[in-house]
């Protein structure tokens, strides 16, 4: 501590070299921020006001991926590719685990700052990546503040009952179904179920046949989206009459996939319904369709 | 020339081997199934999930496994009777590929969503089209024309499939391609079935129909018309019979290629090279072959399965090779 | 039965392939139908098979129009034997023979026992009952010939067409063919044959019908119609003429 007794051009020297200090560190809270990853998208909304965001992915105006299409409009919407970011002249790049390897390695090697936040695969995942990206926008308090209401929300609606957990199947296109590990599962678990993934042991995201399906019986359903307006084989599976017998006696749940695709707050409306749902079953086997 | 079995006895072994590889088509797949439970199902004693599957799943791909099986030995027949050519057979000629691209067309475009018909006949529509060409194209019958012909119109089909598959907004569609050009009769269901088989049927009754001309084509057109057949008549049947019948059948499960090349060469020593009596033959061992292979798929890889195409290319791929080298011997004697 | 062709005419690409002949074939004569290359042989041959359609003109079968025939019924009168004689399958030799009864057969039925006797007349008329079992495909050129034929013959229509039944085949394999043909005719058979060899329709034939740019320019015996104007004016060319003992030969020499 300097002592008061000194010149007042020292102080003046000091103060100074103390505003400019603040201005410096103040100058790195990043302004342009351009995201690549329609999960970042979604985190980046919540931590930024929208006038610090120079750019969100096109995927960000797609139901089919996003929970956030009105919110994004009037914002640039890009594809992910290094000559629009490099256009954007952005101070920060936010991308995700599975961005294109040689796009973000370019826009390193640029000299472009790139924060990478990795694939959410639990609930928790999703609170750390808060807090990571909150400390590279400069938010740190507001990522705390959304910790904070995301563990109120979560602890309601978290299942707690000693009851054994109830089969839940998420049964999409082409008989993809998800395991352990993975957020889905996380979710299913918080709201009383296990997947199928704990019932025969996998882990991951992986090919389930009609038949396995048909003869594992699962309490709830989830067929994900139906692909009614641009039909693929992948939408067929939805007329299998071995499907429609399985489903007479089966729960069903509509969870939008971008729900629980990204890992953001939005997952724990993806919660809510399974939990809904579990609330209306019970394992003596009443079943009430939502 | 193989005098070891009468006509008779060799329908009734391809009978008793067709009748076996169905069965055992019903009773492989990924969860346990006995026979017994065949049994209950088939007397509907018990209305567990068990019946479904093997009613709704388990049926389905074995009733299409005998009706596209046929199918494919039996155009593969017709055509190499008709066109005195033993390297054709509607995968090598382009007629399943743009069958397929027609099917593509149907659903993609959410057509056959709001008709369901729309689904075989815009495939039998691509299959007509080929044909057509391959007629106006190869004319009489020269190998090469076909072979090149059929190369064409099977390399502009796939191309445009894919094309189309790519444009789709649906993110599955791109990895639907592989079904497409490689076949195959997973988690079918009797729709498609009910589907299919009216015309896989009537295209049979055609080609059958036709059956005594190709006896006397064996002596080349000329001749044909000399001892009263209706060429023009019979073209027509063999062309439409082929058409209806692999387009119908490949709008339910992609091309699958070789088994109309493969079963009739088989079996034409044990007719005595008679085109007409190779058609049954070649039906039977087509059904047998496919059947053989659809569990195989199931065998090799159970977690993903294999696709159809992939297993019969393994046997067919040289097969043809060895066919062509043949034939080119042939020629340079 | 007869079979007669009134003013038969063809076009192909604006040309006159056959201009406006007329045939009649009586049965038990061997006809040959000779002249130089381009002439419309084969295709006045086709015409009258049924094999290729006319412009215009008529075919009278028995005085009918040979449209009012069926196609089987026309197949039973007119047997024909085109030059390509090839197949694609290495069927047997009886099998293919047996193809000659298809006119007669039922649909999907085994053949009868008068079709497998018209078929054992066939081969043994042509000396092939030796090898009927074999594979065509294994069989020499003259062998697989005389098969051919018998096919033809396994038909036992009232009239036969013959195009080029000696080429590409050794002396005694013509002069085989040529005899079986005479006996045929013999037995009451019209046979029409398209013939390039001039010494072996000197020799065989009973009547000659001339061809030349599409048109019949002189029909009869051989020894009115081989004279050294005719061949000279369609042949464009002259021959010998000889006889030993009572064997008159003729031998194309020169070019005029």
């Amino acid at each position: 501590m300097i002592p008061i007794t000194h010149k007042p051009r020292t102080i003046v020297l000091i103060c100074g070299l103390w505003i400019t200090t603040c201005l410096t560190f103040a100058a790195e809270k990043p302004n342009r921020i351009v995201s690549i990853n329609v999960c970042t998208d979604h985190l980046l909304l919540m931590l930024v006001d929208r006038t610090r965001i120079a750019s969100l992915t096109h995927l960000a105006e797609d139901p089919y991926n996003s929970m956030i299409v009105e919110e994004v409009q009037g914002i640039h919407l890009n594809r992910a590719t290094a000559e629009e970011v490099i256009a954007l002249a952005p101070d920060l790049v936010v991308a995700g685990a599975f961005n294109f390897r040689p796009t973000v390695a370019t826009l390193r090697k640029l000299g472009y700052r790139v924060k990478e936040i990795q694939l959410a695969s639990s609930l928790q995942d999703i609170k750390t990546n808060l807090t990571s990206l909150g400390r590279a926008v400069d938010e740190i308090e507001r990522a705390e503040a959304l910790i904070t209401i995301f563990n109120r929300r979560l602890k309601h609606l978290t299942y707690r009952n000693e009851k054994k957990p109830l089969l839940f199947a998420r049964y999409e296109a082409n008989g993809w179904t998800v395991g352990q590990n993975t957020l889905i599962a996380d979710v299913a678990s918080a709201a009383g179920f296990e997947t199928v993934g704990e019932r025969l042991e996998f882990t991951g995201r992986r090919y389930l046949s009609l038949e396995q399906l048909l003869l594992l019986q699962p309490d709830l359903l989830d067929l994900g989206y139906d692909w009614k307006e641009s039909p693929a084989l992948a939408s067929e599976k939805f007329k299998h009459p071995a499907l429609s017998e399985l489903l007479k006696n089966t729960a069903l749940v509509k969870v939008p996939n971008p729900a629980w695709a990204c890992g953001s707050p939005y997952t724990l409306g993806a919660l809510a319904k399974l939990r809904r749902a579990r609330d209306q079953l019970d394992p003596s086997g009443l079943r009430n369709t939502l | 020339m193989k005098n070891l079995l009468s006509y008779p006895a060799l329908i009734t072994v391809l009978l008793t081997t067709t009748l076996l590889t169905f069965v055992t088509s019903i009773l492989i797949g990924p969860t346990e199934l006995g026979f017994r439970d065949l049994i209950a199902a088939i007397f509907g004693e018990d209305p567990s999930m068990t019946t479904t599957i093997i009613g709704e799943i388990r049926l389905p791909r074995a009733i299409l496994g005998l009706l596209i099986g046929s199918t494919l030995g039996l155009t593969g027949a017709s055509l190499q009777g008709y066109l005195r050519n033993p390297l054709a057979e509607p995968g090598v000629i382009g007629v399943s590929t743009a069958a397929a691209l027609g099917a593509v067309l149907a659903i993609y475009t959410g057509l056959s969503s709001s008709v369901p018909l729309a689904l075989p006949i815009m495939a039998i529509g691509g299959s007509l089209v080929a044909v057509l060409i391959l007629r106006a194209l190869a004319g009489n019958g020269s190998i090469l024309t076909l072979i090149l012909a059929g190369v064409a119109i099977s390399s502009l089909g796939g191309a445009l499939t894919s094309l189309v598959l790519n444009l789709s907004p649906n993110p599955f569609a791109s990895l639907e391609i592989v079904f497409w050009l490689l076949g195959s009769i997973t988690d079918r269901s009797m729709n498609h079935v009910w589907l299919a088989a009216p015309f896989i049927i009537s295209g049979w009754v055609l080609l059958v129909l036709s059956a005594r001309a190709l006896d006397t084509l064996s002596l080349g057109e000329e001749t044909a018309i000399s001892l009263g057949i209706n060429l023009e008549r019979t073209q027509l049947f063999i062309i439409f019979g082929t058409a209806i019948s692999v387009g119908a059948a490949t709008a339910v499960s992609g091309v699958i290629g070789f088994v109309g090349l493969v079963v009739p060469h088989i079996l034409r020593p044990w007719v005595n090279y008679s085109p007409s009596r190779l058609l049954p033959a070649s039906a039977l061992g087509g059904a047998t072959l496919l059947l053989s292979a659809d569990v195989l798929v199931r065998l090799i890889t159970p977690g993903t399965e294999l696709k159809l195409g992939v297993v019969t290319a393994f046997f067919g791929a040289p097969f043809f090779l060895h066919l062509i080298l043949k034939t080119k011997a042939t020629f340079n004697t | 039965m007869s079979l007669k062709a009134k003013n038969i005419c063809i076009f192909a690409r604006k040309q006159k392939i056959i201009d406006g002949v007329s045939v009649e074939l009586e049965r038990g004569n061997l006809i040959g139908l000779i002249g130089p290359n381009g002439a419309g042989k084969s295709t006045l041959l086709r015409i009258l098979a049924g094999v290729q359609s006319r412009a215009t003109g008529e075919i009278l079968i028995n005085g009918k129009p040979a449209e009012q025939l069926s196609a089987e019924a026309r197949a039973r009168t007119i047997a024909y034997l085109p030059q390509n004689r090839r197949t694609e399958w290495p069927l047997p030799a009886r099998t293919l023979v047996m193809l000659g009864r298809f006119p007669h057969r039922q649909v999907f039925k085994a053949p009868s026992a008068t079709c497998e006797a018209a078929v054992d007349r066939a081969l043994s008329a042509v000396n092939a009952t030796a090898f009927s079992k074999r594979s065509v495909t294994t069989l020499s050129q003259g062998e697989s010939a005389r098969v051919f034929l018998a096919r033809a013959l396994a038909v036992e229509a009232p009239f036969l067409l013959v195009d080029e039944p000696t080429a590409d085949m050794d002396p005694y394999h013509q002069i085989h063919v040529m005899e079986i043909l005479k006996n045929v005719a013999k037995s009451g058979v019209g046979v029409l044959v398209v013939l390039h060899d001039l010494t072996l329709a000197a020799r065989f034939m009973d009547k000659l019908l001339l061809m030349k740019q599409g048109q019949i320019v002189d029909s009869g015996a051989p020894k009115e119609i081989l004279t050294a104007g005719n061949l000279e004016h369609v042949y464009r060319i002259s021959a010998l003429n000889g006889k030993e003992g009572d064997r008159a030969y003729i031998i194309p020499w020169s070019r005029v």
